[in-house]
């Protein structure tokens, strides 16, 4: 199995560093990108498996730079992040097949994981196919 | 002009008299015999009298009285061959006018004559003045008793037969009624009748054009007549039934406001009189009266009715205001009621808000300050790892166990290389500064809502108004962050006199108002700066603007542009409340497309106490 590139992307800082901690326990190459015209930049240069984005970004929202992603690169999973306590609109979005998972801020570390595990699973699935 | 009369017995005085008055131009008659000479008084229309004393059947003395009895008017002079004043004096006091001596001379003749001839015309001219003048009076006192009737009463009947009562003594009349107009049948009815059969007069009716009262109604012309039963127009129905003999009549037409409404009618003048023009004259008038007091009696009674109308309207006015206050009370609490609980609405949306954004604000650092906790417990998992096998490291060293030595620093080595030891060392000075960066955040977040909504809300202090700018921006960040950078401009101002809560309130209105109005990215400038014991907080945006019609109403409750359930439309109406209480103004300046400057003016000092 190829080292899978993971794309992170939040206008925080912070939230770029933890998710790098955070894959450092996961064997994969990460990108990290400040807003969503600087990832969809990444989408050229790379096969990205799994994407991470911010809800909440300057310019274009996580949710449309989502859509940008499938359109792109169909086979990318794709996480949303939020500080947002108004649900509505990222549970839509998993509801419509958009995103694979959602998580709020703050999350668990374990389970989030877990989700990423899980996403790249599906990706390695869907390479198969 | 009149005749002159001559009496004497003297056939040949007579001639010559008569010759020489005829001569003057006069027409004279003349009479030998005193007593026949009083028939021809009566028949001819006599001015002057010429009059011998001495006669053999009645003296001239004894004549004069007579003569005046059967007309005062005339003018007696007396012929007397006595010159004896004594004679002369008598005559005179019984009413002789003038004399003349016997035997006649023709200038004293003509003189005396012309002399009576004048004073008489002037007799004549005075009565006729004086009559005129008693007539007026009459008038005048009949128009006051008219006027004093028609203020004592207003009851219409009670007046009416006043005015009756009045005009049948004035005309000296044997009846006297009045006929008003039946509006629904076009008959007249006797509304007062007075004289002897005046109560069954009363039961009649006068069909149109019946009778002299319906040609006068018909008409609207006065009639006056001397004999009524020479005259077609006469009904005699009402005679015939009554018993009553009509003889002469004055029937005038009663004018309201141009409209015929009724007829007065005088019948036969007392002590078997003519009535003459001057009665009618006078009823005329009086009917000129008598229809405004009509007039009046009939509004009177109009108002009356009118007033007790009122009195009954007022009276469930009364309690319809009552009522209708009731329910205005009650509606005006409710509404009040509704406002407190739309401006609670209000305050709860606001929190709503920044509750979430400060959800937002503080969610971020929590999250990665858990999760780099989190990541630090493994760190320092792979740390004690590590020191683990350093301590192996140490011991074998200590022990001098040169193999177990080299094995053990291969160990460590391999750990070291396992958990990314260099890696760890470097990231953690990293972590633990941003967990403490994140810490800084939530703190000040913290800080700034206190500041912002602080329990001490209804007091009034000097305040820093960059201060109260900044914990406001703080805590709206989030909605600006990702819409717009903002530029601050602070001048150098004075602390403001303000409710320091309620400002910020307005603040947060402002900045999140102007990020809502830019659609993809802007800048919003807050600018403040000091003017004449004022301080201006000027809160611009390169938004969308606001058209000129919506510019208006801005500040009214309940306006907005923003889809319902997204605003309450009570954020500037509040804020404006806020300075208005704060004794400032708010203004607001916009160019569709361009953006959007809302300015507002704080006296340095409330001046209320």
């Amino acid at each position: 199995m190829d080292r899978h590139t993971i794309l992170c992307v939040d206008d925080e800082k912070s939230i770029l560093s933890l998710l790098r901690r955070m894959l450092r326990t996961i064997d994969c190459e990460v990108l990290l990108a400040a807003n969503a015209q600087e990832a969809l930049q990444q989408f050229q240069d790379h096969t990205i498996a799994l994407i991470i984005t911010d809800y909440m970004m300057p310019g274009m929202t996580g949710m449309e730079l989502l859509r940008h992603a499938r359109h792109i690169s169909p086979d990318t999973m794709r996480i949303l992040m939020s500080a947002y306590t108004d649900i509505q609109v990222p549970q839509s979005a998993v509801n419509e097949g958009e995103v694979f998972r959602y998580f709020t801020k703050p999350w668990d570390n374990n389970e989030f994981l877990c989700a990423i595990r899980e996403a790249l699973d599906r990706y390695e699935d869907g390479r198969r196919k | 002009m009149g005749k002159i009369l001559v009496i004497d017995d003297d056939e040949l005085i007579r001639t010559l008299v008569g010759d020489i008055l005829t001569d003057s131009g006069y027409e004279v008659i003349t009479a030998g015999d005193p007593l026949a000479s009083l028939e021809k008084l009566k028949k001819e229309d006599v001015e002057v009298v010429l009059l011998d004393i001495i006669m053999p059947v009645a003296s001239g003395f004894e004549m004069i009285p007579r003569i005046r009895e059967v007309n005062p008017d005339i003018a007696i002079i007396i012929m007397t061959g006595y010159s004896s004043v004594d004679s002369v004096v008598k005559a005179i006091r019984l009413g002789a006018y003038d004399y003349i001596r016997k035997p006649v001379h023709e200038g004293e003749l003509r003189h005396a004559v012309d002399k009576a001839i004048e004073r008489q015309r002037l007799h004549l001219e005075n009565r006729s003045l004086l009559e005129k003048l008693e007539e007026r009076i009459r008038r005048l006192e009949l128009f006051e008793k008219l006027s004093k009737a028609i203020s004592s009463t207003l009851d219409l009947n009670m007046l009416l037969e006043k005015i009756m009562d009045i005009t049948k003594s004035v005309i000296a009349a044997e009846a006297c009624s009045t006929l008003l107009l039946d509006e629904e049948t076009g008959e007249l009815f006797f509304t007062v009748a007075l004289g002897e059969k005046g109560e069954e007069v009363k039961e009649f009716r006068i069909k149109p054009g019946q009778g002299i009262a319906g040609w006068v109604l018909e008409h609207g012309e006065p009639l006056l007549i001397e004999d009524l039963k020479k005259d077609g127009r006469f009904y005699s129905g009402v005679d015939t039934k009554t018993g009553f003999e009509s003889k002469s009549m004055i029937a005038v037409p009663l004018f309201v406001k141009d409209k015929v409404v009724g007829v007065i009618e005088v019948i036969n003048k007392v002590e078997r009189g003519h009535f003459d023009q001057a009665d009618l004259d006078t009823l005329k008038t009086m009917t000129g009266q008598i229809a405004v007091a009509i007039d009046n009696a009939r509004m009177t009674e109009a108002l009356k009715i009118s007033r007790a109308q009122i009195d009954e309207y007022s009276k469930n006015l009364e309690s319809m205001v009552a009522k209708r206050t009731a329910q205005l009370e009650k509606a005006h609490k409710e509404v009040k009621e509704a406002q407190a609980q739309l401006m609670q609405t209000e305050k709860l949306s606001s929190l709503g808000q920044l509750a979430a954004g400060v959800a937002h604000e503080i969610n971020n650092p929590i999250g990665f300050i858990q999760s780099n906790l989190k990541t630090l417990e493994e760190y320092i998992r792979d740390f004690m790892r590590v020191v683990d096998k350093s301590e192996a490291v140490v011991d074998a060293l200590k022990k001098k166990d040169r193999n177990g030595l080299s094995r053990r620093l291969n160990e460590l080595e391999k750990v070291r290389k396992d958990v990314g030891f260099d890696f760890l060392t470097e990231d953690i000075e990293k972590l633990i500064a941003e967990s403490q960066e994140g810490t800084l955040r939530v703190y000040r977040i913290v800080r700034d809502l206190r500041d912002f909504s602080r329990a001490d809300d209804a007091e009034r202090k000097f305040f820093d108004i960059h201060r109260s700018l900044d914990s406001t921006l703080n805590i709206v960040w989030n909605e600006l962050k990702y819409k717009a950078e903002v530029e601050k401009i602070y001048g150098d101002i004075p602390e403001v006199e303000c409710f320091p809560t309620q400002l910020n309130q307005v603040f947060m209105n402002l900045f999140v108002n102007a990020a809502h109005a830019i659609k993809e990215r802007g800048k919003i400038t807050v600018k403040t700066y000091a003017e004449k014991e004022k301080v201006f907080i000027e809160v611009s945006d390169t938004g969308m603007g606001i058209p000129e019609e919506n510019l208006k109403k801005l500040f009214d409750p309940f306006f907005t542009t923003k889809e319902p359930g997204k605003g309450t439309g009570l954020g500037l109406a509040i804020s404006y409340n806020i300075i208005q209480k704060h004794k400032g103004y708010i203004r607001v300046k916009s160019e569709v497309g361009k953006g959007t400057t809302f300015t507002i003016a704080l006296p340095v000092k409330m001046d209320i106490p």
